[in-house]
């Protein structure tokens, strides 16, 4: 059996009275992409730092690819890909340059991925890096986290200062990751992403993991709108039943429900009348991400 | 680039280049005034006449001699602090300073342990400071036999290594300080400050019963007291210097590892 991709057991950091990371049990499972959502300042950045052996723990401990965080730190690192929050680079060196020393420092002076990777996201490796715009800089950052093809990309907010098209050659590029087995953990303040990427979401508040769940679950657990456009306007009693249903306004011959969780119910209701057209939105996971949040503040 | 170590010296070679350019004009400007210096043996009665005090801020041989005009222009204090500065600076920027610009948290991604970050560090240093000791020695070499200073290759080596061990206590203060707290200010400042407290215990303790026995405290001693122009560099105080380099690199070591890394 495979180890985990990444464990933590009670993983807990504090900065003098400041509870940044508390208690944090997680379990990735391999070749999966692991959404950590979570507002700025959530403790996303912590967690990371800490797998990384970064920074050190204030209790508890964490497994990378079944290697401890911090005794077998290097073992992890040659294994790990890495994209911090806060990208900084040598700004005096060409990206060439740069993939090139952090290739050596992990034994190849020419990872042939860098080459491909930065033809597709569109960088000119030979520009000095301090002359490079934002998303450019960011391109590097990600290059230098995939060369070396790692079984374990850990990105802490990919894609902040890409453009849409970058954005969108970067999620090809994560989900053939994804396809070859490896493992992505995707740190992210941007529902839409995570929902797009993710396989599986866990979001993390003021320091505390509220919830990991498979995205399709969420999206079950997620209110949608639905639009009935009837041939005669209808009874609202008819609709007054079904536990799906939190919310229905009708107007004329048109009604909109809000539905969480299965349709069956409103679909069988809406049967018994002429419907001439019908529009079911996507599954709103802002407001489930919302409620998490709300949740998590009342406790 | 294949390491941190090759990394590091040529981050700062536009820096090493300026060091040496301006190192050559300091020392070509002081051969050129020994044959002035040389025919006027007044200037040794001049000196006399100085306070106590002051008169530690000059070589004690004859200041008309080739030991001591270069005592006392370069060695006794601005060839070593000049070098102390620029391995300090380097030094105080080497961890402190890569990770206040953020870039330390990309590094120690790669598979390289904190102590070899340190000492690859350290050791680029030390290199980078061979340029400059080169370009001293050579210089002075040359232009002795131009100017006709009468002085030993012996002698100019061991001066010019003894400045660059001097120089490497204070940087590898500079290191640990900087590996313990983070803040290159703070390191730059530490080292900076010590060194000059050394060097003024060095200088005035001699006149000053009170502080005589401390002088040994000061590392300048253990460059200076022997005279290294003329007797070369006392074994036994070459081990002290480097047993306390090796102390401030090892805690540099020591302290890095132990700690989290500033976001």
């Amino acid at each position: 059996m495979t180890a985990p991709a990444i464990v933590a057991e009670g993983l807990t950091k504090h900065y003098g009275s400041t509870r940044a990371l508390v208690d944090l049990d997680l379990d990735v499972a391999p070749g999966q992409v692991f959404g950590y959502l979570g507002p700025n300042g959530a403790g996303k950045t912590t967690t990371i730092r800490l797998l990384l052996d970064l920074i050190r723990p204030t209790a508890g401990r964490a497994e990378v690819l079944g290697l401890d965080c911090r005794s077998q730190t290097i073992e992890v690192r040659k294994r790990v890909g890495y994209l911090p929050g806060e990208l900084e680079l040598y700004e005096d060196l060409t990206a060439a340059e740069m993939f090139g020393y952090f290739g050596a420092l992990r034994g190849d002076r020419r990872p042939p991925y860098a080459v491909e990777l930065s033809e597709r996201l569109g960088l000119d490796p030979s520009r000095r890096i301090g002359t490079l715009s934002k998303g450019n800089k960011q391109k590097v950052g990600l290059i230098q986290a995939f060369m070396h093809k790692p079984e374990l990309l850990i990105l802490d907010e990919p894609t902040s200062g890409l453009d849409p098209l970058v954005q969108h050659e970067f999620h090809d590029v994560l989900q053939e990751t994804a396809a070859e087995g490896r493992t992505v953990f995707l740190s992210s303040h941007v529902l839409s992403e995570i929902e797009h990427l993710a396989h599986v979401v866990g979001i993390i508040r003021q320091g505390s993991l509220i919830v990991v769940e498979e995205i399709e679950k969420l999206k079950e657990k997620a209110s949608r709108r639905v639009e009935f456009l009837f041939a005669q306007p209808v009874d609202a009693n008819a609709f007054g039943s079904i536990d799906e249903v939190s919310d229905a306004t009708f107007s004329g011959r048109s009604a909109t429900f809000t539905v969480e969780g299965s349709v069956d119910g409103l679909l069988k209701a809406a049967a018994g009348f002429e419907v001439l057209d019908m529009i079911s939105h996507a599954p709103d996971l802002e407001e489930v991400f919302l409620r998490y949040y709300q949740e998590g503040s009342d406790a | 680039m294949r390491s941190v170590f090759e990394r590091s010296v040529l981050e700062r070679k536009k820096g090493l280049i300026g060091w040496s350019i301006g190192l050559f004009a300091l020392v070509a400007f002081t051969l050129a005034l020994w044959p002035s210096i040389r025919d006027n043996p007044e200037f040794d009665e001049i000196l006399k006449e100085l306070p106590e005090s002051l008169r530690a801020l000059v070589s004690e041989h004859s200041v008309t001699s080739p030991v001591g005009y270069l005592e006392s222009r370069l060695f006794l204090y601005l060839v070593p602090v000049l070098f102390a500065i620029m391995t300090i600076g380097r030094l105080g920027d080497g961890l402190a300073g890569e990770e206040r610009r953020k870039t330390m948290d990309l590094l120690l991604a790669n598979p390289i342990t904190r102590g070899r970050v340190v000492l690859e560090k350290f050791a680029a240093s030390v290199a980078s400071l061979f340029v400059p000791g080169v370009v001293l020695f050579g210089t002075l070499w040359l232009g002795a036999t131009i100017v006709d200073l009468d002085i030993t290759p012996y002698g100019l080596v061991s001066a010019t290594l003894g400045s660059m061990l001097l120089a490497i206590v204070f940087g590898a203060l500079a290191l640990w300080i900087g590996a313990l707290t983070g803040k290159k200010g703070t390191a730059t400042a530490v080292a900076a400050t010590a060194m000059t407290a050394a060097y003024l215990l060095h200088s005035v303790a001699p006149s000053v019963d009170a502080l005589e026995s401390l002088q040994k405290l000061s590392p300048f001693y253990y460059f200076l007291s022997n005279s290294p122009l003329e007797n070369g560099l006392a074994p036994g105080h070459v081990v002290v210097l480097v047993a306390v380099i090796g102390a401030f690199v090892s805690l540099s070591v020591w302290s890095f590892r132990r700690r989290d890394i500033a976001v």
